[in-house]
């Protein structure tokens, strides 16, 4: 088990000032709800840890594994740092069946075809594995981008909102295999919303995201409502 | 009422219609005239398919190898890199063998269909670079990041790149066999014979269409049914990616990958450096290695069919550019366009024989392809322009003119532009019509280089090929200066 730990990172983005100097620690083995205004730069962090984006100055470190430090010139590629990531749009690959995703993924991990098949079966799409995304419903595509980041034997998940395009018995039930999945990894789950409803039924913390800095929060949407 | 919508659609696309019909005259006269009791020559065509291919094979993997590159990294001068790598396509690949065998005698020995294919590949690799590249446009971001969170890179790009790009691959190999079966230079430089070396050769001995009929038919109907099987995934990419999708994100690229992007510009240096040795091992220049008229003539006749072209496609395809029409113009532009300009020539040869000898001008050979060309230009361009767009600028003014001049053309240039100088490059780097249409004692720079390359001392030959491609920048340059200057400035 291995907390995550931000410290004095500085992320520019188009030559503009994103998250100025954020600092936070992500318990290990809890879902952290990361909140904040549209356009505060809540996916700009998420995409800094997984190593999509490359922050000016600052230290990532999951544990005693440094992801990157500007100081000491550590910079991990994203496929080295074993995230699990879901993405607001899913990403899917549109020419691989599901069994094919986690498949592959699975194999870069050193998982066997049937211990991938395992985590397909973990998040209840046994029986799809032959179909492609475009042959699976809103609900079922969230599952697979899910089992997709699992196949990867990640030691944290990162999630950018990407519940909020179905309806809400779907919701309820990513809500349960959310729960039920997280305890499972090393590391933190952090899941990126703006909505109160997300927030409401998976935040076991809080950590807020307003003019560029983070802060622990008290349940700010209930502020809010 | 409905009678005159259907005569109101009929109307917009009755213009460009027209243009095309006219543009493929001189096949249609040719089919028309061919004798059907003769026998086809389809021996000599697999021949040519065996050189094509390779050399499509290679353009297909150093263009698609370069596009990756280019399309998922990002470093330090990376447009110059990029336009370095896609302009060995201004210039034939003879054009720039003979370069690259002034560098080095050992290159001069090199015959038979393999090298060539390789020279072939490497001149036309830019096509498969540019479609591909455009592939890359529109793959959704975050499927590309997803891939680079969970993958190795090579698991990456085949697992995940490589079957998104397929189709742009694909185009591209066919695109590059079509181009190829048109090329006769290289065939002749490398001395083998294909079907169009067979055709060039044959009509300028005998100038008797019919000898050169049992070629060019089945050259025809192979040009056509590449063009039919490219047309679905090249207008697919390139239509797809104008629509503005995200692409994939480039990262920061290691110091090989920036020597494996910088070699192009090395591969494109070579030659020129060749020509430039050549010119001054010379020592003094002697005589002028071409006249002023040339020179002029030759600038000339590339402009004006630049503009030519563009200004008829805009006149024509402007009212039919919301016409349900417009694949069908598209698709039918690709097909024109693909049929090498020699063919052209000897079409119109015979057209000019049947009117009694009428001597045709080469502009009017090169014409169709270069209004095909403006006519995927055109209709690639007006992808981008958004609807909302021209719909706020027809509530603002009244006059369609001012409309199309304040609002779509600006909106348009590049694609105009390019299309102007590609047109110009086409026309300029041209040998087959030059030779076939060209009057007596007329000459083009282009046709004099490769002239001069069987027997000229080396020192002319470089000072001309330097000509030439002074001669191509300004071609180019003033090409398109005519759509960038009239519309740039409100784009």
């Amino acid at each position: 088990m291995a907390d995550l730990l931000v410290n004095d990172l500085v992320v520019e983005r188009d030559g503009r000032l994103v998250l100025d100097r954020c600092s936070a620690r992500f318990a290990a083995g809890r879902r952290t709800v990361l909140w904040g205004s549209s356009g505060s730069g809540k996916s700009t962090l998420l995409s800094t840890i997984a190593g999509l984006l490359r922050p000016r100055s600052g230290t990532i470190a999951l544990g005693e594994q440094v992801l990157f430090s500007s100081a000491a010139g550590i910079d991990l590629p994203p496929h080295q740092r074993r995230i699990g990531f879901v993405f607001q749009d899913l990403a899917l690959w549109p020419h691989l069946t599901a069994g094919e995703h986690v498949c592959l993924v699975g194999h870069s991990a050193g998982l066997t075809k049937a211990q991938a098949h395992d985590v397909l079966a973990s998040v209840g799409l046994e029986r799809f594995g032959q179909r492609r995304p475009g042959q699976l419903s809103g609900g079922e595509q969230q599952r697979l981008a899910i089992a997709r980041a699992l196949a990867g034997q990640p030691s944290m998940l990162l999630l950018d909102e990407p519940f909020s395009s179905v309806d809400r018995a779907a919701r309820k039930a990513l809500y349960a295999l959310l729960a039920d999945v997280s305890p499972r990894i090393p590391g933190p789950t952090i899941y990126v919303t703006h909505q109160s409803e997300d927030a409401t039924a998976l935040a076991e913390a809080v950590v807020t995201l307003e003019g560029g800095s983070l802060a622990p929060g008290e349940r700010p949407w209930e502020a809010e409502c | 009422m409905n009678r005159t919508v259907r005569f109101h659609a009929f109307s917009t696309v009755l213009p460009l219609a027209v243009v095309l019909l006219l543009a493929i005259v001189p096949l249609v006269f040719l089919l028309a005239h061919s004798d059907a009791t003769v026998t086809l020559e389809w021996a000599s065509l697999w021949r040519t398919l065996a050189f094509t291919c390779g050399g499509a094979f290679v353009g297909t993997m150093i263009g698609g190898a370069l596009a990756v590159g280019f399309g998922t990294h990002l470093m330090p001068g990376q447009r110059w890199l990029l336009a370095a790598a896609i302009a060995p396509i201004a210039a034939p690949p003879g054009f720039w063998w003979i370069g690259a065998t002034r560098l080095t005698t050992a290159l001069g020995s090199a015959s038979g269909p393999a090298p060539a294919a390789i020279v072939a590949g490497l001149a036309l690799a830019p096509v498969t670079l540019v479609l591909v590249l455009a592939a890359l446009r529109q793959v959704p971001s975050n499927i590309y990041e997803a891939a680079r969170l969970t993958l190795w890179p090579l698991t990456r790009i085949r697992a995940i790149l490589l079957p998104l790009i397929m189709p742009s691959l694909l185009g591209g190999f066919l695109l590059t066999v079509i181009l190829l079966l048109g090329e006769s230079e290289l065939p002749f430089l490398f001395g083998f014979r294909t079907v169009m070396t067979d055709v060039v050769t044959t009509f300028s001995q005998t100038f008797d269409v019919r000898q050169v009929m049992p070629l060019i038919v089945p050259l025809l109907l192979t040009i056509t049914a590449l063009g039919i099987a490219a047309g679905r995934p090249i207008l697919r990419t390139v239509f797809a990616s104008s629509r503005g999708a995200q692409g994939v994100n480039p990262t920061s690229t290691s110091s090989l990958a920036r020597v494996a992007l910088a070699l192009p510009v090395a591969a494109m240096a070579g030659p020129i450096l060749g020509y430039t040795l050549a010119a001054v091992r010379g020592g003094a220049p002697g005589r002028t290695v071409v006249d002023t008229t040339t020179i002029f003539a030759s600038i000339a006749e590339a402009v004006v069919c630049a503009w030519f072209t563009v200004a008829l496609v805009l006149l024509t395809a402007y009212p039919a550019r919301r016409s349900r029409a417009a694949p069908i113009f598209v698709w039918a532009s690709l097909l024109v366009f693909c049929v090498p300009a020699g063919i052209y020539a000897i079409g119109w040869l015979a057209v000019g024989q049947s009117l009694g000898g009428y001597a045709v001008h080469p502009l009017i050979a090169h014409a169709p392809r270069g209004v095909a060309l403006a006519v995927l230009a055109f209709f690639l361009g007006y992808a981008r322009v958004p609807r909302s767009l021209e719909d706020a600028g027809a509530l603002a003014w009244a006059s369609r003119v001012r409309q199309a001049h304040v609002i779509v053309l600006p909106l348009m240039v590049g694609s105009l532009a390019a299309a102007a100088a590609l047109v110009a490059a086409l026309t300029y780097a041209d040998r087959d019509v030059a030779s076939l249409l060209l009057a007596p004692g007329a000459s083009r720079l282009t046709l004099n280089l490769y002239l001069a390359s069987a027997n000229a001392p080396s020192a002319t030959l470089g000072r001309l090929a330097l000509v030439v491609l002074g001669g191509a920048a300004a071609s180019l340059g003033l090409a398109a200066a005519a759509p960038a200057i009239l519309w740039w400035r409100r784009g």
